[in-house]
């Protein structure tokens, strides 16, 4: 019994760190449809850049959030403009120039650090709460905190502003949004901004659990694709459960299986929702053929 | 509109975009175009270093051409075929050095098994359309990654499988790099001809048509479900025919090398994008631009600052996604027309 | 059962409670020529595609030279003889003219060489061999309408269903295309025919057939039908007022 509730624990707090990568991945998705190599290398820039908060300013990581998220913003709406528009119509090539971008910024990374690992010290490292005979680290349990809140805000913020509102209304249809005078491309960059503006996030809170690495943004972009997936493409509830979901399966795959397995489990998951329920668990059916369908 | 031929309207100068070749000249430029890529292979013969490259050009040329095939022309842009890579490439491998069986013949059995794997893994998924079919396939990519880790019995697990170095024509182990180059333009040649072969068939045709309407493709009375799993038994079968050779080439592999996103399932996907999707150059370009490009990059960059050379190559790409649209095969083509048009 | 080339029986589909088509009935002659007009969202476009397999319907039977239809896909009624038009014109818009004319013509002709001499013929016959080589995606509205002509005629079917057609086209390709669909059906094609615009009704049309809601309200011969009050109130009613 304790070891199910350990496992579940586990699962959960891991789950947190999936669905906050995959927020952002989830509305680019979503919303631009593309698909963005490059956002597991977004969330690596967010632990550079509070890392370099804290090199230079001294600042915790949980601070550096205030520089992190607007200097992730701008850089998303730059590539929205620079590199995701001009491609607009050629979603295979935008696939190809987010690829590029993923090998231009883990290996620009790589060559300005060298290759040496960084970690970010938090103060609130030591701390933690007890439950029962399972101790969960703050740092873990921020991230599972933060990420509900960022869920439930980015929801009121789809639902109730305007530009929440002709964000879905592009996401529905673009042409009649574009009747309705919703400026498509400027959406867009909206968009995306906020996407990378939620991985870089992402990144400054994961930043003090992880040690610093080029590379490590392979870690998730897979997880955080199998989550969009799973969840529904462009739900925020979808990304939230979804990467709880994902979470879970690996840690009680991983522990009762073969931890060796326990990706190729949620895979297979993930394989078997985007076959049977290709709109995902929470997402609106019909959604994944959006932009798919004829723009006449 | 008259059912004769209407002889009042003069036919503009045709804007047209590839003809229908007749095969006389399909096969003369196919023969040219394999002799122009032969001509490096003598000129640096000599060469080691750059023959190695001119083995990993000719065989990822190989490869490119074979993923096009379902990909580019059919328009189901797989991330998976590492998948089929790596099958040929442990199956030979396996059969080697358990049965000392031939490469020669065993790449037959992985060509046969992923010909038959390939159409019934990909089949739930060719619903799927655009970015959904890449992430799923994407999917079997690391599913097979995972499964080649675990298979320790099968893969070698995370240590690999080592061949011994015994060289003879039938281990298909060679001293020197001349003898693989030839064998890698060997295989290039045969995945061209065979590209060729399905592009200038009714399967061709089929795959064109279900890539631009999957509607309009059934109501011209095309079974797409079957055009889609045949291309793509086609275009497994070579892929794994292309992992044999590269196993018998580096006579060392294990799971990351197999199943590496950027070295190999995606790498597929970006020759052919450089190069130009959908075209039987295309592949082949892009192989000839990027893969030395690369190697080249790599050797004069790589004792610098880690990762330099790869930082330019992303950008080098990121540029060819903007600038070069339709590829390489698309600026030579509208440089061809230009230069007609001048002519005229 | 009757003898009809094409026989609609009770046909409906509807979508989650939404009849988009209900209970239709009616047959089609072989070599006839028959209309089918209603307004926007009578369910026409619809019941065309229960016809050639792009949607399945829920209810009724639909046989074509005594074989029944319904669960048959699209690609296995085109190689029983049923050829289409869509109303959005679908060209393959990478494949020059020739070739998408080639694509139907496939169906009969295994042979590249066959196949393009078949989809030449074609061309001629809608006014398009001087366009053969051009991308589909370049032609203008007018030659994309008849390139899908000459890809449904390359699959040398025994019935067209012709789906507006006409709509965007300008009064002297009106009068081709009208020309055109005429001279199909006196070489012996069963033609079926969703058009808007009644002046091309009245030009070839015997038998026409009204839908509303769904639902067939009328049938008969063109004169009798379009004077009939419920037919106008139907389809003009709107204009009309």
């Amino acid at each position: 019994m304790d070891a199910l509730l350990h496992v579940l624990v586990v699962g959960i707090l891991l789950g947190g760190i999936y669905a906050v990568v995959s927020l952002g991945l989830n509305l680019i998705f979503g919303v631009i449809r593309v698909v963005n190599f490059a956002h597991g290398e977004l969330v690596m820039l967010g632990m550079y850049g509070a890392f370099l908060a804290y090199s230079t300013l001294g600042l915790d990581p949980y601070s550096s959030i205030l520089l992190v998220v607007p200097a992730l913003f701008l850089f998303g709406l730059v590539i929205q403009r620079l590199v995701i528009e001009p491609l607009q119509a050629e979603s295979m090539m935008q696939m190809f120039a987010t690829f590029a971008l993923l090998t231009i910024l883990q290996n620009v990374v790589l060559a300005i650090t060298r290759g040496e690992g960084y970690s970010v010290p938090t103060r609130l490292a030591a701390a933690g709460v007890q439950l029962g005979e399972i101790r969960i680290t703050a740092t873990r349990l921020i991230i599972l905190v933060a990420v509900t809140a960022i869920a439930v805000l980015l929801h009121l913020f789809l639902q109730r502003t305007l530009l929440g509102k002709s964000i879905r209304a592009v996401t529905q249809d673009r042409q009649a949004a574009r009747l309705m005078g919703i400026n498509v491309e400027r959406t867009f960059m909206v968009t995306f901004g906020i996407g990378a503006a939620l991985a870089g996030l992402a990144g400054a809170l994961i930043a003090p659990i992880y040690t610093l690495a080029p590379g490590i943004g392979g870690n998730f972009i897979l997880a955080a694709f199998a989550v969009v997936v799973l969840g529904g493409l462009g739900s925020v509830a979808g990304a939230y459960f979804g990467g709880i979901i994902v979470g879970v399966v690996e840690a009680f795959a991983g522990y009762y299986i073969d931890p060796e397995l326990k990706q190729a489990i949620w895979f297979l998951i993930f394989l078997a929702v985007l076959i049977v329920r290709p709109t995902g668990l929470f997402g609106q059916v019909g959604a994944e053929e959006i932009g798919f369908r004829e723009q006449t | 509109m008259s059912s004769v031929p209407s002889t009042a309207t003069v036919a503009p100068l045709a804007r047209s975009s590839a003809t229908i070749l007749p095969l006389r000249r399909t096969l003369l430029l196919l023969a040219l175009g394999l002799g122009l890529a032969l001509l490096p292979l003598l000129l640096l013969a000599g060469n080691r270093f750059w023959l190695n490259i001119l083995v990993y050009t000719y065989l990822f040329a190989g490869l490119s051409v074979a993923w096009n095939i379902i990909a580019g022309y059919g328009g189901q842009f797989s991330l998976g075929h590492a998948v089929f890579f790596a099958v040929g490439a442990y199956m030979t491998a396996r059969l080697f050095l358990v049965w000392d069986i031939s490469p020669w013949l065993g790449f037959i059995p992985g060509a046969a098994l992923c010909a038959l794997i390939g159409p019934l893994i990909f089949w739930p998924t060719f619903r799927l359309k655009g970015s959904f079919f890449a992430i799923a396939t994407l999917a079997f990519n690391e599913v097979g990654l995972v499964m080649a880790n675990y298979l320790e019995t099968l893969t070698g697990g995370p240590r690999g499988l080592q061949i011994p170095y015994q060289a003879s024509l039938g281990n298909m182990i060679f001293a020197h790099p001349f003898a693989y180059a030839v064998l890698m333009f060997g295989f290039m040649a045969l995945c061209l001809a065979i590209a060729v072969w399905v592009r200038r068939s009714r399967l061709g045709y089929y795959l064109l048509a279900l890539r631009e309407n999957e509607d309009a493709a059934r109501a011209a009375g095309i079974d797409v479900a079957s055009a889609k799993l045949r291309a793509t038994a086609i275009s497994a079968a070579l892929s794994a025919t292309g992992g044999a050779l590269f196993v018998m080439y580096v006579r060392t592999i294990d799971p990351p090398t197999l199943f590496s996103l950027s070295d190999v399932g995606f790498k597929f996907a970006l020759l052919a994008l450089i190069g130009g999707i959908g075209t039987i150059s295309g592949p082949v370009l892009g192989a000839f631009l990027i893969i030395p490009a690369e190697s080249w990059l790599r050797a004069e960059l790589g004792g610098g600052l880690p990762g330099m050379h790869l930082a330019i190559l992303g950008a080098l790409m990121l540029l060819a996604a903007l600038f070069m649209r339709r590829g390489l095969a698309g600026v030579l083509d509208s440089a061809w027309r230009r230069w007609r048009g001048r002519k005229r | 059962m009757s003898t009809a080339f094409l026989s609609v029986r009770g046909v409906g589909r509807h979508f989650q409670g939404l009849h988009a088509v209900e209970d239709v009935s009616f047959d089609v002659g072989r070599g006839e020529i028959v209309s089918i007009i209603g307004p926007n969202g009578a369910g026409k476009t619809t019941l065309f595609n229960l016809l050639t397999g792009q949607l399945a319907p829920t209810s009724g039977e639909i046989r074509f030279r005594d074989l029944v239809l319904n669960r048959l896909r699209p690609d296995k009624r085109a190689k029983l003889g049923l050829g289409r038009t869509f109303q959005i014109a679908k060209p393959l818009a990478a494949l020059t003219a020739l070739e998408n004319a080639m694509v139907g013509a496939f169906l009969h002709h295994r042979s590249l060489h066959d196949a393009e001499a078949h989809a030449w013929a074609k061309l001629d016959q809608v006014g398009l061999r001087a366009r053969a080589q051009v991308r589909a995606g370049e032609l203008t509205l007018s030659e994309r309408r008849r390139l899908e002509v000459a890809r449904a005629l390359a699959l040398e079917p025994q019935i067209i269903l012709l789906d507006e057609v006409m709509a965007g086209l300008n009064p002297s390709e009106v009068a081709e295309m009208i020309g055109l669909v005429g001279r199909l059906n006196e070489a012996g094609l069963t033609i079926l025919i969703i058009e808007h615009n009644l002046k091309v009704v009245r030009a070839f049309s015997r038998r026409v057939i009204v839908l509303d809601h769904g639902a067939k309200i009328a049938e008969g011969d063109a004169q009798t039908i379009l004077s009939m009050p419920q037919v106008i109130e139907a389809y003009l009613g709107k204009r009309l007022k």
